[in-house]
């Protein structure tokens, strides 16, 4: 008559556990994104998380494991966000000035409509390689919280500088590439 | 009117909501209701964020052109992702989302009423075993006693 | 002065950890003495937290930059009961008001307890010491209120969305629910533990678990106000998951109050009680979390800190603990359940409580459903306010029904006779409303009709139960109706002010099916002298006014307002800059038809350069009954809670003759005999028990009552 009540037991306490691992599993993950950016304060150089995205300004897809051997700066940016607007011109000059030394700019845009972000790059003559991800899965990962956001990748992919708080300026930008390329 | 019969009426007249109308010519605050602004969180109707705003530029523009609600929220997913939607989609993975309390309540129920037919026989074997008799009047004086002592 | 702050906290987690390890070791061997140290040390710690938090209030009227916390949650501009206030305006004073609001019901309980259940109270102190000292770990190791800097000539300001006098009672009224939980919570465990299972622990913490449970409600509500006036949509609740975070408890609460009747009436359900008192704080805990973690998002995106790993060891201990102990004592929770007929007052608790815990746990499953999703797919999906509210009607809609149904049901048989001839009228009244309301066009939602239809069956059924009542306590007792009344009332506040309580839920469905399906809004940009018309409103743009105040500017639209054609007046919406926190705040203008209870909800968008102004405005039936569902809300409550004198001499009597009698469980087996004939005697002078039913539910009542005497004598 008491066949059900191991059962009702088993199953309470596995779906107890479960929500714990899974919280637990959340908290570790969401430390990661925003570990990285203490680590990379630390003076640590970590590994930057890998993506392939679809890219905005031609057709099929850009992954970031695809330009190792090359020094990245990744720009995470938003056609609705004022600051990046600023930043816009002075990245794609800095794009211009770098692209002969085994740099390459990639722009990330996120949480944003797509014909939004092609007419903030036609706007701003952007030629730089842009790759969109409108549900914004990979600012998680790099912990991301707002726009701008620039992380400088050195040539075997390990992240060396997170810049955060407002646009950057050229200055910062050089100091930064160069920065990247001695790593 | 079985109390079966009211009960499937009742459940048809609270989910056969007015869905027709609003997915051939939905409104701006309807879709403001089912879909969330991706950098807060929020529904899009609580939202004042900038991307929130162009969401809105979009879905007006659409519902100028005659899109369906489907239509307009297919859109927003390949833009936004799947996220967008304030509510699980009634397919695929998300279909766990809606089946799992309905299961699951009705698994509560099954063992509810499998206890309770178990308590039922446990009552059924009490009265039969307890004997019919009357109260001996000794008893019964002091059991009236002890009721009104108890109320004092 | 934050060295002495610390200290004090040092000293709070050492009396903890101290009475948690005393008390248990005092439990385990039965030393009366080191129990008592462990209780002292348990009373002194309320001490030393209050002291701690007196000064951290200090520092605040002071503006003493140099406590950190003070700096980054108060400025000298910022209103003095705003400076007061923000205590709790960031994490690490939220936990030091939940460690103060923990020592000090703790201390409470233990005190007022100490002679009703003096032998469980040697495993009450450890559990609840357990739990303080976690609470008083954080502060101490993880995040202090009291870390020092230089002092800043101004601090950061306070959040301008708390910035309101709801904000002001929010946070201490939540944490009075979810800390309350700890008192039943650490009782049951208590109980477990020293294998005294019998129902005492449930009449001990009855008070605490309605108290709590009644903070909670009333906190969600003042959230609910909060959001509605501050974040400005026009709506008031969003069911985000901090939200929900204080709902999930409240709901677990809410059948753990309906259920603790079965056992103390009947004796059954006894796992069952446990399981929801545990679930109940397990929840509470959860919400805390959730809160403080940023593991989900939400729109309250507090501090993402530290502390979610401490927190999430701890509900896993929790959890894990009590889940074993449950298990290791189930032998003793064998109830001697009896379960006569499916339709009855206890079977119908079991119902409600089956609908009351599925919807906890489908909240709870919607607030993990995005984490599952992602650790499956990768890939987030949203639950948000439509799922919830369609189980919102799912569970909601049977619940309401229950609640007209459950009061008229007798216990133990009711036959269906019996019950339809007492559903009778109010079902007649329910049906007349139903059609009132459909040809007035509230069959645009049918969900809303079906609501409204029950809300009538409900408050029919809950008029019935009162009638009925003062009936036959006048038949019995003679004097005036009023004074029947009172005596009715007087006798059983529990269940009267039960129904209070219910008619407090009836008035919050009504008021929230008004609002969400039978409200109006528009949106419009308007140039001045342009106007905008919303339901039975027209409103005119006439212009804008800037005024500058104390900590912030104001920017108005001014709008004037009529009604069906009649002018009503002028209303404001809008805009606050506040300087320090550099910050725009939405001031909505909210114009409350108290005879109708609604509102008219203006929210001032944008406004544009060239002098025209973006208008939101929403039109919400009903709304008010909300807020007024608070107020009777409470006042249930307290006449549920109020002290009974007859309830209090029965236990003494109980207490004297515990002495004498063989067990506990003997003399509770006889009260509950002598109390269930009390009760069927005075179902059928009211009618809700039928002279058939009376029969035969009579002889063996009474037969039970006399074994019962007999076992005692013997």
């Amino acid at each position: 008559m008491t066949w059900w009540r191991p059962a009702v037991q088993g199953i309470a306490v596995t779906l107890i556990a479960v929500l714990l691992v899974l919280l637990a599993w959340r908290l570790i993950d969401d430390g990661r994104g925003n570990g990285l950016a203490k680590a990379v304060a630390a003076g640590r150089t970590p590994v930057a998380p890998d993506f392939r995205l679809p890219r905005l300004d031609a057709a099929g897809t850009l992954g970031l494991s695809s330009l190792r051997g090359k020094v990245v700066l990744l720009n995470f940016w938003a056609s609705w966000c004022v600051p990046c607007k600023q930043e816009a011109p002075r990245l794609e000059a800095a794009w211009r000035r770098w692209r002969a030394h085994g740099v390459v700019v990639v722009g990330l845009d996120a949480q944003d409509f797509r014909t939004d972000a092609g007419r903030f790059l036609q706007r701003h003559g952007i030629t730089y390689p842009n790759v969109h991800d409108g549900p914004g899965d990979v600012l998680g990962r790099y912990g991301v919280s707002g726009f701008p956001e620039t992380w400088f990748v050195s040539r075997s992919g390990k992240l060396v500088v997170e810049h955060v708080d407002g646009p950057l300026t050229s200055g910062q930008i050089d100091r930064d590439l160069r920065r990247a390329s001695r790593e | 009117m079985s109390i079966r019969r009211f009960a499937l009426l009742l459940l048809a007249l609270v989910f056969a909501a007015p869905a027709a109308a609003s997915e051939l010519h939905p409104t701006l605050p309807e879709l403001e209701h089912e879909v969330m602004c991706p950098t807060c969180h929020t529904l899009l109707e609580l939202s004042h964020a900038p991307v929130a705003e162009r969401m809105r530029v979009f879905i007006r523009a659409r519902i100028a052109r005659g899109e369906t609600k489907s239509e307009i929220t297919s859109q927003l997913v390949s833009e936004f992702g799947e996220g967008v939607l304030a509510a699980p989609p009634t397919r695929g993975f998300g279909l766990l989302a809606w089946l799992l309390p309905i299961a699951g309540l009705l698994a509560a129920a099954a063992v509810v009423a499998i206890v309770a037919r178990h308590w039922r026989r446990l009552a059924v074997r009490d009265d039969a075993s307890g004997a019919h008799g009357r109260l001996a009047p000794a008893l019964e004086r002091a059991l009236d006693e002890e009721l009104a002592r108890y109320d004092a | 002065m934050a060295l002495v702050g610390r200290a004090a906290l040092i000293a709070t987690f050492a009396l903890v950890l101290y009475a948690a390890l005393a008390g248990t070791v005092a439990a385990l061997r039965g030393r009366r003495q080191l129990a008592a140290t462990a209780r002292d040390a348990l009373l002194a710690a309320f001490g030393t937290t209050a002291l701690a938090s007196g000064l951290l209030v200090v520092a605040f009227a002071r503006n003493d930059f140099s406590f950190t916390y003070v700096a980054d949650h108060s400025s000298r501009q910022l209103p003095l009961a705003y400076t007061l206030a923000a205590f709790w305006s960031g994490q690490a004073g939220s936990l030091l008001l939940w460690l103060l609001v923990l020592t000090g019901t703790s201390a409470a309980a233990v005190l007022l307890n100490r002679r009703l259940i003096a032998d469980v109270l040697p495993w009450t102190v450890p559990v609840l010491a357990g739990v303080a000292s976690f609470f008083a770990f954080v502060p101490v190791v993880v995040s202090s209120p009291f870390a020092t800097q230089a002092a800043p000539p101004n601090g950061a300001g306070m959040n301008v969305s708390l910035q309101n006098p709801y904000m002001l009672a929010h946070p201490p009224m939540l944490y009075l629910g979810y800390v309350g939980l700890t008192i039943p919570f650490a009782f049951a465990m208590a109980a477990l533990l020293s294998k005294r299972t019998d129902e005492r622990w449930l009449v001990a913490t009855r008070r605490w678990t309605l108290a709590s449970w009644t903070f909670l409600g009333v906190a969600i509500l003042i959230g609910a106000k909060w959001a509605y006036e501050t974040i400005g949509w026009g709506g008031y609740y969003a069911w985000d998951p901090v939200e929900n975070a204080a709902l999930m408890p409240w709901l677990a609460s809410t059948a753990f109050l309906h259920s603790v009747m079965v056992q103390e009436k009947k004796s059954m359900l006894r796992v069952w009680n446990v399981v929801l008192v545990s679930l109940a704080f397990c929840l509470s805990l959860f919400g805390t979390f959730l809160t403080r973690s940023g593991v989900v998002n939400s729109i309250h995106s507090f501090s993402q800190s530290s502390i979610g790993g401490w927190f999430l060891g701890f509900i896993a201990v929790v959890a894990l603990g009590t889940t074993g102990l449950i298990l290791a004592r189930l032998p003793l929770l064998r109830s001697r359940s009896r379960l006569e007929s499916l339709a009855s007052r206890e079977a119908a608790f079991l119902y409600n409580n089956l609908l009351l815990v599925a919807f906890a746990l489908t909240i709870l499953w919607g607030v993990a459903f995005p984490l599952v999703t992602q650790a499956v797919r990768g890939e987030a999906i949203t639950v948000g306010p439509p799922y919830y509210n369609f189980f919102l009607r799912v569970f909601g809609l049977p619940l309401l029904l229950l609640m007209a149904v459950g009061p008229l049901i007798a216990w133990r048989s009711a036959s269906l006779r019996s019950l339809a001839r007492s559903l009778r009228w109010p079902v007649a009244a329910g049906l007349v409303a139903g059609c009132v309301l459909l040809a007035g066009g509230a069959g645009s939602s049918p969900p809303g009709l079906v609501a409204y239809t029950f809300s009538v069956v409900v408050l029919g059924a809950i008029v019935l139960e009162f009638a009925r009542g003062t009936r036959a306590r006048r038949a019995l007792e003679g004097g005036t109706w009023l004074g029947a009344f009172c005596s009715l009332v007087a006798r059983n506040r529990r269940r009267y002010g039960g129904y209070i309580a219910h008619a407090a839920v009836v008035l919050l469905a009504i008021g929230i099916v008004g609002s969400s399906v039978y409200g109006a809004s528009a949106t419009k940009r308007l140039q001045p002298g342009q106007t905008l018309s919303v339901g039975n409103y027209t409103l005119q743009y006439l212009g804008t006014t800037f005024r500058p105040g104390a900590n912030h500017d104001e920017l108005r639209a001014r709008l004037a307002v009529s009604r069906n054609g009649k002018a009503d007046g002028i209303v404001a919406a809008g805009k606050n800059n506040y300087h320090v926190e550099a910050f725009f705040s939405s001031a909505v203008a909210i114009r409350t038809d108290w005879l109708r209870a609604e509102d008219l909800f203006v929210i001032g968008d944008t406004f544009h350069k060239d002098g025209s102004v973006s208008l939101k405005v929403v039109v919400n039936p009903l709304v008010d009954l909300i807020w007024l569902a608070g107020l009777v809300f409470l006042f249930g409550s307290l006449v549920a809670m109020w002290p009974d004198a007859r309830e209090q001499r029965r236990l003494g009597r109980r207490q004297a003759e515990l002495g004498t009698a063989r067990s506990p469980e003997l003399l509770e087996a006889r009260d509950q005999a002598l109390a269930a004939l009390k009760e069927l005697e005075f179902d059928h002078r009211t009618g809700k028990v039928s002279d058939g039913d009376y029969r035969t539910l009579l002889g063996p009542l009474r037969r039970h009552a006399a074994e019962a005497l007999l076992a005692l004598k013997a």
